[in-house]
């Protein structure tokens, strides 16, 4: 074990592994990303991981297997600062899991002992000195590169509605993502920046389409991953409905090194009223954001959890009160290893035909 | 308004989750301060019915049979006591799902008059919350006896602290020397480890010890150890942040290690949290120890038929390998 270079893995979220290439590249580590998440390793996970465990737990133990038989043997896997969530908990079981599987490798927790992990480990990974300068310009590059992803992933989700090809802005969406990973500099991050600019106004639009708007709120795992609720961001955006979503891996990641602002504003303003305390989650930015954006004039809400999610079900409880109060009809969504396309299909088109008599729109 | 003024208040306590662990102090310390107390009946079809039809379907059965449990004392009395445990040693949170009960039962049981003590690092409140609830009492009781008692923020902890001690030292629980003196052949010494609220509730878990005790199993439950070898156990396993889930775990460890336990049965709720992860661990380290370990799950569903036929299964097991 020794004598091999370590070859560093993390599970998927959405587009953030092009950011943790970023950082552990300058560094001079050699990442390798998992397979795209696809049925078989949520299958592979499913099959591992215990019964009741959350969706998460399972999708990324799935993609670490995979990553695993790639021949990468270290995981980095993001475990938040402080527990009351499961989430704090996942690599513990997740190594013993993988460990009674066969599989050799380090599980590295990443969360309380950040500095061990920046200032030692990554020694020891990359074979360099680890300096406080390189640290500095990785981290910035890093942060560069989550802004652009938010960027990109934001101007998709606002065209998509208005597109008048269908799959046009996805085309162009992943062109740039592989701008961006390529980039590896600043100077070359702002000719990206540019040409991301110009990519996504060639895209021809018709402005005159009446579009709904609905908010897509719920656990950042579910939000930020496609794959886990079948790409429920495009279907609606192909029916002619804009979606908003306020989750990011670069607001994600700005929480874990500064206070997070908007989450205490809402914390302390919004919610009070309804949660006096943390049911450890995402559940207060859950109800702060549905009545923030009906507040908007929002036509609809839609809620991706995770089955058994634990802050999830006390949104949930508190839900109905708050949709009759603020007359917003809200559709949600348990994502399990059973959860099929189809059932997904059937609910969201009848919910945006319902949201469309509503208001009436005609959708064309 | 007169009528009110020389009526005693009644707090209801619901016979459900925390009941199980502090219910009798509690009950205590409310009596000492002059309330009448009325704890819900055990739970029965009804309750848990209730509390089915209330709540959201992925939530686990000993907080639906709560909810029942507050439904059930609604009417029936002025107050409902439902206590906020953040933390009970430091650095640990309890349950997510519990720690916001005294929130969410507002909005799922609507119009219920909610006492709330919010608990911090500690068993016994802080002074700030004995002030919060006096005020709420005396609003509702138009400042009758009792809620100003509770301006008596220092007398007040004071009590509640001594009526915890004292109900801990009056339970009486066998010690784990009486286990592994007595070499009956007949029976077998078996763990049986979960959550309170489930061991102790006979209707959700379908008469559980009963049915272990007909089988010839003898069981020992996490409230046997002794809280000095828990904390032993703990400190060979990584770091567990739920307060509650640590007694498991440790008593769960201990059990793999001593030859004289012959089985372990873990009984948890379809969908509890916490429990899920624990378990695993547990599960997957029986294999090093090469001890039968039992999963139970309990829900709505569950029957005792379903659990008979289960822990037959596992006894007659036990029996083979002896």
């Amino acid at each position: 074990m020794k004598n091999i270079k370590p070859l560093i893995t993390s599970p998927h979220m959405g587009n953030t592994y092009i950011a943790v290439k970023a950082f552990l590249e300058t560094v001079g580590c050699l990442y390798v990303p998992c397979p795209p998440t696809s049925r078989r390793t949520i299958e592979l996970g499913a099959r591992y991981s215990p019964e009741f465990a959350c969706f998460p737990f399972k999708v990324t133990l799935g993609n670490m297997i995979e990553a695993l038989e790639k021949g990468a043997n270290v995981i980095l896997m993001a475990a938040g600062r402080k527990g009351l969530c499961r989430l704090a908990y996942y690599h513990i079981v997740q190594e013993k899991i993988l460990k009674n599987l066969g599989f050799e490798f380090e599980m590295v927790g990443l969360g309380n002992n950040l500095r061990d992990v920046l200032f030692r480990k990554i020694e020891l990974w990359s074979g360099k000195c680890s300096t406080l300068p390189g640290l500095i310009k990785a981290t910035a590059i890093t942060f560069r590169k989550l802004k652009l992803i938010r960027k990109i992933e934001n101007l998709t989700r606002n065209l998509r509605p208005y597109q008048v090809e269908r799959g046009e802005v996805e085309k162009i969406s992943r062109k740039a993502l592989a701008l961006t990973e390529e980039a590896k500099t600043f100077s070359q991050l702002k000719t990206v920046e540019r040409e991301i600019k110009r990519l996504f106004t060639s895209i021809p639009i018709m402005k005159k389409r009446e579009v709904l708007k609905v908010v897509v709120v719920g656990e950042f795992f579910c939000c930020l991953e496609p794959a886990v609720s079948f790409q429920i961001e495009k279907i609606l955006g192909e029916m002619g409905v804009l979606v908003t979503n306020n989750m990011s891996s670069y607001r994600l990641a700005k929480g874990f090194l500064f206070p997070d602002l908007q989450k205490w504003w809402i914390n302390k303003f919004i919610v009070k009223k309804y949660l006096r305390y943390s049911g450890g989650g995402e559940e207060r930015r859950t109800l702060g954001e549905i009545e923030i954006y009906a507040r908007k004039g929002y036509d609809g809400v839609c809620i991706l959890s995770p089955f058994l999610c634990l802050p999830e079900n006390t949104a949930k409880t508190i839900l109905p009160s708050l949709s009759k109060k603020f007359k917003i009809p809200v559709l949600s969504f348990s994502l399990d290893e059973n959860f099929s396309e189809v059932n997904m299909l059937t609910r969201v088109e009848s919910f945006v035909d319902m949201l469309r008599r509503k208001k009436n729109v005609s959708g064309n | 308004m007169s009528e009110a003024h020389h009526r005693i208040p009644v707090v209801g306590i619901p016979r459900a989750l925390y009941f199980f662990y502090y219910g009798k102090a509690w009950e205590k310390f409310f009596q000492k301060v002059g309330f009448c107390t009325l704890i819900s009946p055990p739970t029965n079809k009804k309750i848990l019915e209730k509390g089915i039809n209330l709540s959201v379907e992925e939530l686990c059965i000993p907080l639906k049979a709560f909810y029942g449990h507050c439904e059930f004392l609604k009417t029936r009395c002025d107050f409902v006591f439902v206590p906020r445990y953040i933390s009970v040693t430091k650095n640990t949170f309890t349950c997510p799902k519990l720690l916001v009960l005294p929130d969410t039962v507002k909005f799922v049981v609507p119009d219920l008059h909610v006492l709330s003590l919010s608990f911090k690092k500690s068993e016994v409140p802080g002074m700030g919350q004995f002030f919060l609830m006096g005020c709420r009492i005396m609003r509702k009781t138009y400042f009758s006896n009792p809620g100003i008692k509770f301006l008596n923020l220092t007398k007040m902890r004071q009590l509640f602290k001594k009526t915890l001690w004292e109900e801990r030292e009056k339970s009486e629980i066998k010690p784990l020397s009486f286990f592994t003196n007595s070499h009956s052949t007949s029976s077998i010494p078996i763990m049986v480890i979960g959550h309170p609220y489930n061991l102790e509730d006979s209707f959700i878990n379908h008469n559980l010890f009963n049915t272990l005790e007909e089988l010839g199993l003898k069981v020992i439950t996490p409230k046997q150890i002794s809280a000095k070898i828990i904390r032993e156990e703990l400190k060979n396993l990584p770091f567990i942040y739920w307060s509650q889930e640590r007694e498991i775990a440790a008593s769960a460890y201990f059990a793999l290690k001593q030859s004289f336990i012959k089985g372990i049965i873990l009984v948890s709720s379809f969908g509890c949290g916490p429990d899920s992860l624990i378990a695993e661990q547990i599960v997957q380290d029986a294999k090093q120890y090469k001890k039968p370990v039992m999963q139970l799950f309990l829900d709505e569903n569950t029957s005792q038929v379903n659990i008979q036929t289960r822990i037959e299964a596992f006894a007659d097991m036990i029996r083979a390998r002896k």
